[in-house]
């Protein structure tokens, strides 16, 4: 079964407790959305979550096995783009190090799709930050992971791009795919069983 | 795909050149006031020039290092190295190759440029040679593995120098005492096969220590 499940997490920092004994199930097709304000340990869930982040307690585990780096893909609030590359040059090693071999035509046409075309050689550190965060979510679209795992995806994006998103994660969610999304602006999509967890309402 | 990976570091080397010039400039730099400050005494610079060079390789190189993991924490890269399927290993030894290549071997050609020119016999220029190939690849290791444990205190300049110079003594001591010995026209195997022996133990200990910690690491930096 096609079964995503965080059992019994729980995040410190410093002192404080965070969230403990966090626990949810994910089923094919379904979408959740981390809320809470600043501070309340969204990013560090999504670190958990990935193993970004050393577990002190608890497992996650997809189709009851531990989650491996193959399963999803995870967009964090940093790029993970290199500012001295170019658009080309970025997503041609980061696929390559998800172990995917990808070739130059199926990247631009990614690009194309994303409305990227004319950027692909321009060096990151040339584009403004919304074209980033657009480059940045195109591997979403070059490898398929069934479970996405993004941290703030619509930063700085604007009207068009955070449509196009939307889009792109319907398809995503109607083809099987999970979505773990942690967000500021609720995103709402037509026909999709969304889930959401509120951090930060909870007694350290 | 580890091919890949030099690649980008080497294209990035080559668009960053700052990076690796300023290091090396600042090697040529101190080579260079040290041995003008000795022209009244010929005898103690030619006797010094090894130890000189070895000396301001290490601490040139040690400017090279907290961008060495910092770089990849900074703009998120790291997450792709750490969620990759690959084992980490791997591209932690890549890595650290890449930062031979692109900042220690610079050093080293230079040095030895610098050493032929201020004219090194050739049998000592050989032996320092040789100690180059062989012991600078342990600065790198040794770097690698300062830099990522000391990757999530941000503040390391001042903590890594600290930390990594006595790590560097043997390697120094030893390498020193082949170009010694190979000056008195003895032998230097023993000399040798200790800086391999060094090379090989820290080749394991220090990449699985820098792995490990960027493991644990990874999230303090980017969370």
């Amino acid at each position: 079964m096609d079964i995503f499940e965080a059992k019994d997490l729980i995040c410190k920092r410093e002192t404080r407790t965070l969230f403990c004994d966090l626990n949810f199930t994910l089923k094919a097709g379904e979408l959740l959305q981390i809320i809470g304000a600043n501070g309340t340990g969204k990013s560090s869930l999504l670190g958990l979550l990935t193993g970004l982040l050393p577990k002190q307690r608890g497992t996650v585990t997809w189709q009851g096995n531990p989650l491996t780096g193959c399963d999803f893909h995870f967009l964090g609030h940093r790029n993970g783009l290199k500012a001295q590359l170019t658009v080309l040059e970025n997503l041609r090693c980061s696929t390559r190090l998800r172990g995917n071999t990808i070739t130059r035509q199926q990247i631009l046409t990614a690009l194309g799709n994303a409305g990227l075309s004319a950027q692909a050689d321009v060096m990151i550190s040339k584009l403004s930050a919304g074209l980033q965060r657009r480059v940045a979510l195109t591997p979403l679209q070059l490898a398929k992971a069934p479970i996405w795992i993004l941290d703030e995806p619509l930063t700085a994006l604007d009207k068009t791009a955070q449509a196009l998103f939307a889009q792109q994660l319907t398809a995503h969610l109607n083809q099987g795919g999970l979505g773990i999304i942690a967000t500021h602006q609720s995103i709402s999509i037509d026909n999709i069983s969304s889930h959401t967890l509120a951090l930060g309402d909870i007694d350290a | 795909m580890l091919k890949t990976l030099i690649q980008q570091e080497v294209l990035l080397a080559a668009r960053n050149y700052s990076q690796w010039l300023t290091p090396l400039g600042f090697m040529v730099l101190v080579i260079m006031v040290c041995m003008i400050s000795f022209t009244n005494n010929a005898a103690v610079a030619a006797d010094i020039l090894p130890a000189l060079l070895w000396v301001s390789i290490l601490l040139a190189s040690l400017l090279t290092l907290p961008s060495l993991f910092a770089n990849d924490a900074e703009d998120g890269f790291i997450s792709h190295y750490v969620l990759s399927p690959y084992p980490l290993l791997p591209l932690v030894i890549t890595k650290v190759f890449c930062h031979w290549l692109v900042h220690v071997l610079p050093l080293c050609i230079a040095a030895i440029l610098v050493a032929f020119g201020l004219g090194l016999i050739k049998t000592t220029l050989l032996t320092l040679g040789l100690t180059f190939l062989l012991g600078t690849p342990i600065v790198s290791l040794l770097g690698a593995m300062g830099a990522s444990l000391t990757l999530a205190a941000r503040q390391s300049t001042l903590l890594l120098p600290i930390l990594l110079l006595p790590l560097y003594l043997p390697v120094l001591i030893f390498a020193l005492g082949a170009i010694h010995a190979s000056e008195l026209h003895l032998a230097i195997h023993g000399y040798i096969a200790i800086i391999v022996a060094l090379l090989l133990f820290t080749s394991v200990f220090a990449s699985l220590i820098a792995t490990i910690s960027l493991k644990s690491g990874v999230a303090t930096c980017s969370g």
